[in-house]
């Protein structure tokens, strides 16, 4: 090292680290780079260090230089990068860095690996910093927990760092000393740390007596010995976790049956039968990136050996969109269901102790019961290859029913292994209600909550804000409760609106920490960026609790010091930021033994919620458990079943709408728990009847600016007792509130856009998908008037598997992120002006908008974008010739050059161009403009956009490959460039790639002789190939079809066929 | 013909023909009614009428102003519909247009005398719709300011604009025809404007007029390169009248949308404009005549003929729409059919049966003679027709748009106020236009009209061919 950067009046940030800019990596010649670790030990650096991320110096700008010069000044650096090149050509000033951070290339991303806790594990990711901001989130491929791919939140976990409306320091609630208004205070990041310390200090005394802690699913090693530490010097304190949607149900389902909580960790690679009760495996529960690139890796058609997925659910989910045979079943009776496959297995010689079937089931219907047959069947010949999973909303009944029966099959140790929790808390909705009721005794009078935001989504039956509330009240006030809360928070959310204090938390993307996946590996979670707002680690919060003065990056390395050992500490800390993940550091499997018995029990004690309805909680697509409510990436993302933004609705099934005459967006009136909510219903093909699902996370009363007046609150209904699932009844309340939907007709009207066959179909007639169209109309090829393209160069091209696409819209997020896309809001939405470049289409077989079957309909989604045609409509009619054709074959919008005649758009046949109506470049609160991709122009009003196939990626590699001499070493760059909706698919349905290359994915996949064009006979030639969606269907439930398919098929010639499929 | 004096009533004898101009004026006379309008003081209703059509002009202006400031986004059009009252404002005014230039150039060429009295006011009512017309194209575009692009002007950009786009069609196609209608128009004005030029009273009056009659003296010369360029100018327009409006119709025609994409557009789309425009001279004519005391110049003899006008396109129109349907059904292209099922009965079944109902039913009431001469008759059925052909354009555009291909991106299409507000608006230009017009030039060809009375053929009663000795 030979210069070091120097913290300039504009803070490197994240870009402190001297990441190896110019070392080109394989993958699209993108960096990996290492970040503060390499320059770890140099005595410099370490005061450096101190000066950027010391606790007693949160980031603060320099003197003389407050928020707003900060802003202007980053801007700047975005000018500098090229950001500002948007048609207005803003006007903002440049200035240069007065000392540049060594290798620092302006306007080069340079890639950091981190990690983040989510879904009850971890996800390790590649974040992209340009310029010291973090700009794109992407998956590690190395973490087993995300194998290189994201979900929708997790690229949506970007926006949420620039929230502007996240705290911007520690506040206190101060009561007066006599007389006079209590009032709520902003205080320096220093009076918050001096308080912690008198804090731990007065609790010290006391042995920590009186004394909580609150955590979220936190899945941090580093926090977890903080706690331990502060457990030391607080032997009498308590340690709770609460997670809205967490796992206790599965871990006490697993104590159940095995004597201890686990983790139980799924391996679908290895399942040739799945069987999913009632969970949303590929999209927001489990592991659900892991479980998808798993499920994904056995549906490869073309390799052989494709699993068999049964998905048994009330609310359609992505995972069931993709099941070979969905069962629709209300969640109160999966236990049933699973029993009764139990018996079916039992007749198929599988072990299963008598006495966990013996409880009776509830009577099933035939398709229930011939669903139970089959799939008994399925899994009795596949032992030990088989998988069964129960969804985290299911009683712990379930889940210890569901291990009995994996262990009856042989698939413990196959398909399921058991693992040791990384942290034993005790958690879930009771424990919180035990803490209440502690504070209501007096037993405890502190409560630091870390994380979290109880105040909002806490069951209803436990009163927990009205608990804060309490506490704020005069001290003679005959309701007073005597806590001292602290909350350490994002925002200053519910919670932390009543609480004592509030401390802001730093985002995962400004944190020192680390992660522990599901499985047990560990990875490190280093900061891209210093805080924005000064914010804090829950561990530094602990540390500075207990008197400790070690920041967050010091405790992380003790941690890690510990994990790895002092010999050669240094070089295998600098190899684990690099790799973002420690290799191999995945928990061994327990042997578990079955204590069948207390299944048998457990089984037989289970009480179905019982009444005129059930009411299924789920978390809400856009807000999750209300996190994300307040990121408008989220917020305008159509939701993968109603494709719905903005709002939740009341999901139930077509029959019971029409039992209930109610129609889309009618007002309901659902009541459980003794309350009633009324919200808008959205009529679901394939919902269980009689059951309503309700989303959780909606309708906060925090007022962010994004989240303000935003859904409707469904927590009053979601008590204790049915924290997951609750008997309770729905009416029609009179009122209508039209539904802000991105789709409003899900039927195909026999057009041939999806393909679908059955394997055994595929097999007898494999160019079906191709060839139909041809083959119905018998119409000889047309001709185009302009002569066809010669690529002589890259041919880019993509195919799209509509197999493996679960509809689960991560790479609608990721393009969102990656192209700067803007968010328009309910407004924009409800004019269906949606700015989305890449959407997924959901259809069902059907005519005059109804679904064939209607409940019992199989939907297939379809990602559906510019499919830059070679022949294409858009630009033979544009009449300033703003939209063209490159050589390579990209369909090129040249914003600068576009008038806004709309003529484009009106002539794209797949309807996937989007139009500035307004200036949506506008208004942008200065933080979220640091989101922004320099890379992409960002669009003002009057000019059309669309899909560019990731123009700036292709030409990123284009110039990676350029200074290569070896022509190996530049196909290996261009093999490896990825678009950011393929790159995020957590399926990896999408290829994207260069057609003229016959050894990539894409141009195989696009010679596959499934591969077809979506309106291929109006002869616009598309680039885009579909692979057409083959199913895997037991012959016990679907009677093969003649191998004669055209039944399956669109007729477009004589307008009687239908487009989707066999018959049902 | 029989010799007593004609009357209305000749008209109904077989073999002959009602006289284009009643009554027993002379020569004087009818100079005198046709710019006594221009040398009068404007009448309280005229100026009523003008502050009305004002006001609405008023509209255009600030619909066009909120329309720039916030960007088209104002309107009600969204992903899937990028064009509705736009461009169907657009092809309702260009429609109307095509009257003046049919009655002008084709019936002129065809010695049509009965012209004469209409052809002025229905020229102005030509350039007046086309500027309402061109306000569309112009201010849909989401970037107004870079509108110049799509002329080719040379630039540093060396950028052309995109000669395969029929909307640079309708660019060319357009100005061409505004063009050539305004000097058409203006060159049938300059005998009329040297008579006002010569009775004008006051300086102001007699040097405006003066500029624009270009010297025009009257000499035999002058009427002989009059008469020339006249003849020119009609041969020019003539193909104009029907290429414009196949231009525009091109902008569907070559389109891939289904419900757009078919090849019997262009002659249905004239033949429309035609039904159109005449409908608009009616309701214009029958209103102007009253007002102005023209009715012994604009005779029912005129407007019968312009009903049967009407009548024939309308059948035409309704023939379109016949075979629309039959080459749907007939070509076997799924998406071809959904779009005309989905225009009979689908969301917008309301604007489909409401275009059939005034296109095709209400003009076949003209069959009936009583319906042809009748005023208030015609009036309401003139008034039909041009509602009718609004929603033409619009079923054309927006249900073929709201459902195409995908039906993941079906969309129903609803106006905004901006919308609306933007088309009323256009009413009020062309009617201010009108107005103004009626005041300061003479609304009927003068000249011309001296041509066709009965004491300009001093043979008339010897023949039955008026026309042939008419130009005399």
């Amino acid at each position: 090292m030979k210069r070091l950067p120097l913290v300039s009046s504009v803070p490197a940030l994240g870009a402190l680290g001297t990441g190896r800019a110019d070392a080109p990596s394989v993958d699209g010649g993108r960096i990996y780079a290492q970040t503060h670790g390499d320059l770890a030990g140099d005595p410099r650096v370490d005061e450096l260090r101190t000066r950027e991320f010391a606790a007693e110096r949160p980031f603060e700008p320099p003197p003389g230089v407050d928020r707003r010069t900060f802003l202007t000044l980053m801007g700047a650096s975005m000018a500098l990068a090229g950001l500002a090149t948007g048609c207005r050509r803003p006007e903002e000033k440049i200035l240069p860095y007065t000392r540049r951070p060594e290798d620092l290339v302006d306007g080069r991303p340079i890639e950091f690996a981190t990690s983040v806790p989510f879904y009850g594990t971890a996800l390790g990711l590649l974040v992209e910093s340009t310029d010291g901001r973090p700009t794109k989130i992407e998956g590690n491929p190395n973490h087993p927990d995300s194998l290189g791919g994201t979900t929708a939140l997790v690229q949506a976990m970007l926006l949420d760092l620039y929230d502007p409306d996240r705290s911007t320091g520690p506040r206190h609630f101060v009561r007066p000393k006599s007389g006079g208004e209590a009032s709520t205070v902003d205080v320096g990041h220093d009076e918050a740390w001096d308080f912690l310390r008198s804090f731990g200090d007065a609790l010290k005394k006391e042995k920590g007596k009186g004394f909580a802690v609150l955590v979220d699913e936190s899945r941090s090693p580093t926090l977890a010995l903080a706690l331990d530490a502060m457990l030391r010097d607080l032997p009498e304190a308590r340690v709770v976790r609460f997670e809205p949607f967490g796992r206790e149900n599965a871990r006490t389902g697993a104590q159940i049956a095995f004597g201890r909580p686990l983790e139980t960790v799924n391996d679908l690679e290895k399942a040739d039968v799945l069987l999913v009760l009632d969970g949303d495996l590929f999209d927001s529960e489990g592991s659900p990136v892991k479980a998808a690139k798993q499920f994904a890796r056995r549906r490869k058609v073309e390799a052989g050996g494709m699993s068999r997925v049964y998905v048994a659910e009330a609310c359609p989910t992505p995972t069931g969109t993709v099941a070979d045979h969905r069962l629709r079943i209300q969640a109160r009776r999966v236990l049933d269901l699973a029993l009764a496959i139990g018996v079916e297995l039992g007749k198929h010689g599988v072990a299963v102790p008598s006495e966990l079937v013996a409880r009776q089931p509830a009577e099933l219907g035939d398709k229930q019961k011939a669903f139970a047959a089959a799939v008994a069947k399925d899994l009795a010949g596949a032992k030990g290859k088989g998988l069964v999973v129960a969804g985290r909303r299911q009683p712990p009944h379930v889940h210890a029913l569901v291990a009995a029966l994996n262990v009856a099959l042989g698939n413990v140790g196959q398909t399921v292994r058991h693992v040791p929790l990384a942290h034993t808390v005790n958690e879930g909705a009771a424990t919180l209600m035990a803490l209440v009721d502690a504070i209501e005794k007096r037993e405890i009078t502190g409560l630091l909550m870390l994380g979290g935001n109880p105040a909002f989504n806490a069951p209803a039956d436990v009163p927990f804000a009205a608990l804060l509330e309490r506490a704020r009240k005069p001290k003679e006030a005959s309701d007073y409760v005597d806590l001292l809360s602290v909350h350490v928070a994002t925002h200053v959310d519910e919670t932390s609106q009543l609480a004592t204090w509030h401390i802001p938390r730093a985002h995962a993307l400004e944190s020192w920490s680390d992660t522990i996946a599901e499985d047990g590996t560990l990875a490190v979670t280093q900061p891209l960026i210093a805080p924005l707002y000064g914010g804090h680690t829950d561990a530094e919060v602990i540390e500075r609790l207990i008197s400790g003065t070690r920041n967050a990056y010091e405790l992380v390395r003790a941690t890690w010091g510990a994990r790895l050992g002092a010999l050669g500490f240094e070089k295998a800390w600098r190899k684990v930021l690099h790799e973002g993940v420690l290799p191999l550091s995945a928990a061994a499997s327990v042997e578990v033994s079955l204590d069948s018995a207390k299944v048998a029990a457990a089984v037989g004690d289970y009480k179905a919620p019982e009444g005129a309805f059930e009411v299924v909680f789920a978390p809400d697509p856009h807000a999750y458990d209300g996190r994300f409510a307040n990121n408008g990436w989220m917020q305008e993302l159509p939701d993968p079943i109603h494709k719905m933004c903005w709002m939740n609705a009341a999901s139930v099934s077509a029959a019971t709408a029409s039992k209930l005459g109610l129609k889309d967006g009618d007002t309901v009136e659902v009541t459980a728990n003794g309350k009633s909510v009324k919200l808008p219903v959205a009529v679901t093909y394939g919902h269980a009847d009689d059951s309503v699902t309700l989303t959780v996370g909606q309708g906060r009363r925090f007022e962010g600016r994004v989240c303000k007046g935003v859904g409707v609150d469904t927590q009053p209904l979601r008590a204790l007792a049915g924290f997951y699932l609750s008997a309770g009844n729905v009416a029609k309340a009179g009122g209508f509130e039209e539904l802000a939907v991105t789709q409003g007709h899900f039927v195909l009207e026999g057009r041939p856009i999806v393909r679908e066959q059955t394997t055994a179909q595929y097999e007898a007639d494999p160019k079906w998908a191709k060839e139909i169209v041809q083959r119905t109309t018998k119409h000889p090829a047309l001709e185009s008037l302009w002569p066809a393209w010669d690529y002589n160069g890259h041919k880019w091209g993509m195919t799209i598997d509509l197999t493996l696409c679960t509809g689960c819209s991560a790479c609608v997020t990721a393009c969102q992120a990656e192209n700067n896309i803007p968010v328009l809001g309910i407004a924009g939405v409800l004019k269906s002006r949606e700015m989305h470049w890449l959407r997924i289409d959901r259809y069902f077989a059907g005519r005059d908008g109804m679904p064939e079957g209607a409940d019992e309909a199989m939907a297939t989604s379809l990602p559906m974008t510019c499919q830059h045609c070679e022949n294409a409509p858009c630009e033979q009619v544009c009449p300033v010739a703003a939209t063209t054709h490159s050589p390579e074959g990209l369909n090129e919008m040249t914003y600068n050059r576009c008038i806004g005649t709309k003529y484009c758009g009106n002539n794209c046949p797949y309807k996937v161009r989007r139009f500035n109506y307004f200036a949506y470049d506008k208004d942008v609160p200065e933080t979220q403009k640091l989101v922004f991709n320099p890379d992409v122009t960002v669009r003002s009003r009057g000019v059309m956009e669309k899909c560019s196939f990731c123009v700036q990626r292709v030409n990123q590699a284009k110039i990676a490959a350029k200074k290569e001499k070896d022509e190996a070493k530049q196909r290996e760059i261009i093999r490896g460039l990825k678009s950011a909706c393929q790159q995020a698919c957590p399926t990896e349905a999408i290829s994207f790639g260069d057609l003229n290359d016959a050894e990539q994915q894409v141009a195989k996949n696009a010679a596959l002789p499934r591969a077809y064009k979506a309106l291929e006979e109006i002869n616009v030639r598309p680039r885009i190939s579909y692979l057409a969606r083959i199913r895997n269907p037991n012959t016990d439930l679907e009677p093969a079809a003649p191998s004669d398919v055209k039944q399956a098929g669109a007729q477009p010639g004589d307008g009687h066929g239908h487009a989707h499929g066999e018959a049902h | 013909m029989a010799t007593t004096s004609p009357t209305e009533a000749a008209g109904d004898l077989p073999g002959t023909r009602a006289p284009l101009v009643l009554g027993k004026g002379s020569f004087h006379s009818v100079t005198n009614d046709i710019a006594g309008i221009v040398e009068a003081k404007p009448t309280p209703k005229y100026l009523l009428g003008l502050l009305f059509s004002m006001s609405i002009l008023m509209v255009l202006a600030g619909s066009l102003a909120k329309l720039v400031y916030s960007g088209v986004g104002v309107w009600g059009l969204d992903n899937t519909v990028f064009w509705a009252w736009d461009i169907t404002g657009f092809v309702f005014w260009i429609g109307i247009g095509h009257a003046g230039t049919l009655i002008s150039a084709i019936l002129f060429l065809f010695r049509q005398k009965w012209r004469t009295s209409i052809n002025r006011a229905a020229e102005a009512m030509t350039i007046f719709a086309v500027m309402a017309a061109g306000i569309y194209p112009a201010f849909h575009v989401g970037r107004v300011w870079f509108l110049y692009w799509v002329f080719p002007v040379p630039n540093q950009m060396t950028m052309w604009p995109n000669f395969k786009s029929p909307l640079l069609w309708d660019v060319f196609a357009v100005s061409t025809y505004a063009t050539v209608s305004i000097l058409f128009w203006f060159v049938g004005l300059v005998p009329d404007l040297a008579t006002i030029r010569d009775r004008a009273k006051s300086k102001i009056a007699h040097v405006a007029y003066g500029i624009f009659a270009l010297g025009w003296r009257g000499s035999h010369k002058h009427w002989l390169h009059y008469e020339k360029a006249y003849l020119i100018f009609a041969g020019l327009s003539t193909p104009l009248v029907l290429s414009v409006h196949t231009v525009v119709s091109f902008d569907f025609a070559t389109s891939v949308v289904p419900g757009w994409h078919t090849t019997i557009f262009p002659p249905y789309f004239v033949a429309g404009a035609i039904f159109s425009g005449f409908a608009m001279v009616i309701t214009l004519m029958v209103t102007a005549r009253k007002v102005l005391g023209l009715e012994h110049l604009i005779t029912i003899r005129h407007l019968e003929n312009m009903c049967k006008i009407i009548l024939a396109t309308g059948t035409i129109v309704g023939y379109a729409y016949a075979i629309e349907f039959f080459i749907a059904w007939y070509g076997a292209v799924e998406y071809e059919r959904y779009a005309f099922l989905n225009r009979m009965f689908g969301p917008y079944a309301w604007a489909y049966w409401s275009m059939v109902s005034c296109n095709v039913i209400f003009p076949q009431l003209f069959w009936f003679k009583k319906f042809r001469t009748s005023i208030p008759l015609m009036f309401a059925i003139s008034v039909v027709v041009n509602i009718g052909m609004w929603f033409e354009r619009f079923v054309i555009i927006v249900t073929s748009l709201h459902r195409d291909y995908i039906p993941s991106s079906w969309t129903y299409f609803r106006p905004s106020i901006w919308d609306i507000s933007l088309f009323v608006g256009t009413f009020g230009l062309f009617l201010t236009m009108f107005l103004l017009f009626c005041k300061f030039l003479p609304v009927i060809a003068t000249a011309e009209v001296k041509a066709v009375m009965p004491i300009a053929d001093p043979h008339g009663h010897d023949s039955h061919d008026e026309e042939a000795h008419a130009h005399g």
